[in-house]
């Protein structure tokens, strides 16, 4: 449940770092544990991968 | 805490409730105001034409003959009666009467209803009967005058020695169509007060009927907006004592406080993602 979601931070972190991986927690308005605990739905991973694009 | 009166409710209720108040007053005056003009009008306007229509079933050459102290004649009853005969089929008529203008602008009575029934009656009560040529006091001259050259109705109701009434005139034509008298036709402005009265009441009953269902509405409006506000506010207020790890409300209205709380959502994401940050570091074998 949420690995892939979670996965998500760890992409961010090697885009930009720290600044990236909060930029994605406030654009998906998840934080890394919120993600984990998330389902890994084809909605969910739609917001990773469109808050992913924008960092 | 915000006090009540600091409330956006509170103000946005009152704010409200003043702009309806206003726009509600100004209506009910205003309409109540052309409601009298137009009531008044459409008096004028009967008056105006039942007094030319009694008017020109009267002998204008008759009325010409009559002089002081001819009320023992019998063209003077047989005008009476008539002028009798058609104001007993309108109940808004008070007096009838028919007046000539002098050579002096004084105006001088002709036959007047308001007389006793026979000749005998007016002899026996000399001191109140109007009798031919008898000068009308304080007359209103100039709308006898516009009487004289054509149907005419007082502008308002006018208050005389016998009452308050509206005064329709009209020319009383002989037979080579020259205007010798004119007559005179009080109606009872009871009847203008009663529909005007009429009309402010129902006017008055609609306008607060109007502002009581705006102030529901409004008071349903402003307290959903306040509600949601509220909830955001408590987060705020959580967060503010330190205390991050809050519910954010779910709000389904896409407006500007769907936008805050989305917003909202946004920064405990961050506050949360930096604190778990900084706990996984500081743990023991952190990063």
């Amino acid at each position: 449940m949420g690995q892939i979601l979670v996965s998500y931070f760890k992409k961010a972190e090697e885009k930009g770092g720290i600044q990236a991986q909060v930029k994605l927690a406030m654009i998906t308005k998840m934080s890394s544990i919120k993600a984990q605990e998330a389902p890994d739905s084809p909605e969910n991973i739609k917001i990773f991968e469109e808050a992913l694009a924008q960092l | 805490m915000v006090k009540w009166y600091q409330s956006l409710q509170t103000r946005l209720t009152i704010s409200f409730l003043l702009l309806i108040s206003a726009i509600a007053l100004g209506t009910f005056f205003y309409t109540v105001n052309e409601g009298k003009k137009a009531i008044t009008e459409q008096m004028r306007e009967e008056l105006m034409l039942t007094a030319n229509v009694m008017a020109s079933q009267l002998d204008g050459d008759i009325l010409a003959s009559l002089h002081e102290g001819d009320e023992f004649k019998d063209e003077y009853w047989q005008i009476d009666d008539l002028l009798e005969k058609m104001r007993g089929d309108n109940e808004q008529i008070i007096y009838t009467y028919t007046m000539r203008i002098n050579t002096d602008d004084s105006v001088a009575f002709v036959v007047d209803t308001d007389n006793e029934e026979t000749y005998a009656d007016i002899q026996k009560n000399l001191d109140e009967a109007v009798l031919i040529d008898m000068v009308y006091e304080d007359a209103p001259v100039d709308e006898i005058k516009e009487g004289l050259k054509g149907p005419y109705a007082t502008e308002e109701p006018y208050t005389d020695e016998w009452g308050t009434f509206m005064t329709g005139y009209a020319p009383i034509l002989d037979s080579e169509s020259n205007a010798v008298a004119v007559l005179g036709v009080d109606f009872d402005i009871s009847t203008v007060k009663e529909k005007q009265d009429f009309l402010s009441s129902r006017i008055y009953i609609i306008i607060a009927g109007a502002i009581s269902a705006a102030t529901l509405i409004i008071l349903y409006f402003s307290s959903t907006i306040i509600k949601d506000l509220n909830k955001i506010t408590k987060v705020a207020q959580e967060v503010s004592k330190g205390n991050p790890n809050v519910t954010i409300p779910e709000i389904k209205t896409k407006s500007e406080i769907y936008e805050l709380n989305e917003g909202m959502k946004s920064v405990l994401a961050a506050v949360e993602f930096l604190t778990e940050n900084v706990q996984s570091k500081s743990a023991p074998g952190g990063k």
